[in-house]
């Protein structure tokens, strides 16, 4: 609070109204007509509206500074150019040429800081707002989603993560029922889905009453939280299983140009199911990117990488804003941190926590502008710093899960989920 | 052995367990109590109760604090009595807050005697008070949002919830409805929106996509004029749905894609000049009945979309 005070004098009245919003969000437990008025108050502009994400998540870290924050100084940049986008007076790396034309749907937020510089905790630290632990282990962003607001399918799950066999963000401490279902590679869709062939639902059904039968006197005897949870994955698979929602893993039902437009390749199918799913009202899907630990021979892997996620991410946000989906999806691009302004020995770069970027679409951000910067080489923020916690407390604020929720691990800990971090009001609206 | 030898052995030990006595329990009175005496009492006594914990008894050890145990018999790292103190010191966590932190052996004696079962002695006997509830509850597991959702809301969201449609409160506005019948499982006729009655006022977005509702369940949602954002896409509606449609004079956002209206049904919307989003994908609506759409409505977006293409990239390789 004392911070915010101190604060004040140097603002405008748009960034003090944020600022307020900051120090009301503890209004949980106000009464009703003091909270509308103080977040009416706040959102001068409009109040986010997302409801689900599509996080893509750029492992290895992305070079922020060929891809989203070009410099102009040559040593900098290497052979990369920057060109204009449909926003004016904004410039990215010639990588995006397709995200460069969905610009004005994209806020790019060039000041990300990380505290942690190698990628496991960095990862971890995106994911979940925490550093990484040996004693507890954090729910990620997702599974906070699914535990404090539901699900909306009751027939998928909340959370399912696409593409990586080591996703940064699980169930943590939270209940099994809030954790991703990983899908290796989209293309398989979900893997033993269906009743075995030559078995029949009648069957089937009398094998579940008798695993059931012989369960009984167990779970009278242990009616625990773990013990329930692993009946709850039965009966959810079972849900899952007869439900007509299974379609929404079936890329098979698009058209030969749309999975083409979306890129044949893992990450672009990927994508493509990503926008399934939330059409079918799975709250968070994660879709992987990996391959950005670019040490060695960076300008040609950066090149490569991009154009898998400049097709797949631009294809994507015209799907989803011609089918009206922008409204409630936010759409969120983000990696464990950046790389150094120095090209190594091995024409690469190495990590950089200290200032990288990250972006986001939709569900209430207002589209094409670039938030905070970095000094003349990339190498640290120079205004408007915003921290990982911080990055989580925006996408919490558009979804409008509590901030100030305290939720208690098993062994009494409190926990939030974005941590202390404070939302960046400034994307909004 | 000799007495010297046996000098020589004790000091030996000495360094290297510190003050870890070896192959004996390690004795709370005489081992543990002195260094909470001096490093945690100032907090966590009768005066003070920090976060109502005391440690100036084995009692309120025992009785732990404001979230809960802070001591597992047997389990250090979930004795946050233990733990806590074993933080790096800049974590706001870490215990003590004030003062001089405990030195490695004292970390160590602690967690050997909660290892040996955190016992305080023969002629301690515990009396535990009954727990009435327990300090602490996991946050409430049920799958809907219901921190928003207060007063005389809570009985009726509940029964309609009960009926299978999902309510929600707007984001960040707890005075603000939103409704989905998505997965209320009803057929064509039976949509009865009077059920929302209660909701007249408040309700600001109506979810209809994938459900089976007709254009005649859509009669009576004029009666709720407050709707902002109305989700009819992939449902059967046409254009005489429309016609309702069009009574909703604070719509902002529809959404009618993959359904049968068509640009003669579409001029019915040319009243709503609030309109700002409308969507058409895969709905028979042309490029044209949109644009004439758009020019009836000044300023709102009427999208029909287009074919998704692969971008054409110089030199592309195929992966």
């Amino acid at each position: 609070m004392k911070a915010v005070l101190k604060k004040v004098p140097d603002l405008d009245r748009r960034e003090f109204l944020a600022y307020s919003a900051k120090a009301f969000l503890g209004v949980g437990l106000m009464p009703l007509a003091v909270r509308s008025t103080a977040f009416a108050g706040a959102a001068a502009a409009k109040a986010p509206t997302a409801k689900n994400v599509i996080y893509l998540y750029m492992a290895g870290g992305m070079s922020h500074l060929d891809t989203f924050d070009p410099k102009a100084d040559r040593s900098v940049r290497g052979p990369v150019e920057a060109v204009s986008t449909n926003v004016a007076g904004i410039q990215i790396s010639e990588y995006l040429p397709t995200i460069g034309k969905q610009m004005d749907k994209l806020a790019v937020i060039r000041s990300l800081s990380s505290t942690q510089g190698a990628h496991e905790e960095g990862r971890y630290f995106m994911h979940s707002s925490y550093t990484k632990r040996g004693t507890i282990v954090h729910p990620g962003i997702g599974s906070w989603l699914s535990k404090m607001d539901g699900n909306r399918n009751p027939n998928l799950p909340g959370v399912v993560h696409v593409g990586s066999t080591n996703p940064g963000g699980g169930n943590g401490f939270f209940e099994q029922r809030f954790a991703p279902l990983v899908i290796g590679n989209p293309e398989a869709g979900l893997q033993n889905s269906q009743i075995r062939k030559g078995f029949s639902e009648e069957e089937f059904h009398d094998s579940v009453m008798l695993t059931n039968a012989f369960d009984a006197e167990f779970h009278r005897k242990y009616n625990q939280k773990k013990t329930r949870a692993y009946t709850d994955m039965y009966d959810d698979a079972i849900k899952l299983m007869k439900s007509r929602d299974l379609a929404a893993f079936e890329l098979e039902k698009e058209s030969k140009n749309v999975r083409d437009a979306y890129g044949t390749n893992p990450f672009g199918q990927g994508c493509l199911l990503a926008r399934r799913l939330v059409e079918h009202d799975v709250r968070f899907v994660e879709v992987t990117l990996g391959g950005w630990d670019t040490h060695t021979n960076n300008f040609e892997r950066v090149e490569e990488n991009a154009q898998v996620l400049d097709q797949a991410l631009g294809t994507l946000l015209s799907d989803l804003e011609q089918r009206g989906m922008l409204e409630e999806t936010m759409v969120v691009l983000a990696t464990e941190f950046g790389r150094t302004p120095k090209i190594n020995d091995n024409d690469g770069r190495d990590h950089s926590p200290t200032a990288f970027s990250c972006a986001l679409a939709g569900g209430g951000i207002r589209g094409g502008q670039v938030y905070g910067e970095t000094d003349t080489t990339g190498k640290l923020v120079s205004g408007k710093k915003v921290m990982v916690p911080d990055f989580n407390a925006t996408i919490a604020y558009a979804l409008g899960i509590p901030l100030e929720k305290t939720v208690y691990s098993p062994s009494g800990r409190p926990f939030r989920v974005a941590d202390k971090g404070t939302p960046v009001m400034g994307v909004f609206g | 052995m000799s007495a010297f030898h046996r000098i020589a052995a004790t000091i030996f030990l000495g360094v290297i367990f510190s003050s870890v006595s070896f192959g004996k329990a390690v004795d709370f009175e005489r081992q543990i109590q002195p260094f909470l005496e001096k490093k945690c009492y100032r907090c966590h006594d009768e005066e003070k109760v920090k976060g109502e914990l005391r440690l100036d008894s084995p009692e309120g050890i025992l009785a732990g604090g404001e979230y809960g145990d802070i001591l597992i018999p047997g389990d250090p790292n979930e004795s946050s009595i233990y733990l806590l103190t074993t933080y790096p010191k800049d974590d706001p966590d870490y215990m003590p807050q004030k003062g001089k932190g405990l030195t490695k052996s004292e970390q160590s004696l602690l967690k050997i005697w909660i290892e040996e079962g955190a016992t305080f002695g023969e002629g301690f006997v515990h009396v535990p008070e009954p727990k009435v509830k327990a300090k602490f509850e996991e946050a409430d597991p049920s799958t809907e949002r219901n921190y928003m959702i207060t007063g005389e809301a809570v009985e009726i969201v509940a029964r309609l919830r009960e009926s299978g449609i999902q309510v929600d409160t707007v984001n960040h506005d707890s005075s603000l409805f939103e409704v989905s019948y998505t997965y209320a499982d009803r057929v064509a006729g039976s949509f009865d929106f009077e059920t929302l009655g209660a909701l007249k006022d408040s309700l600001v977005k109506l979810t209809l996509a994938r459900t089976e509702v007709s254009s005649e369940d859509l009669s009576t949602i004029a009666g709720f004029a407050r709707i902002e954002f109305l989700d009819l896409s992939r449902t059967s509606v046409g254009d005489d749905a429309l016609g309702h449609v069009a009574k909703l004079e604070n719509l902002k956002y529809l959404n009618l894609r993959d359904t049968s209206v068509t640009d003669e049904g579409l001029k019915k919307l040319a009243g709503l000049k609030q309109l700002e989003k409308v969507y058409l994908w895969g709905s028979a609506v042309t490029a044209s009945g949109a644009k004439r759409l758009e020019k009836s409505l000044s300023g709102a977006e009427v999208n029909v979309g287009s074919e998704l293409r692969a971008p054409r990239r110089a030199g592309q390789r195929n992966s």
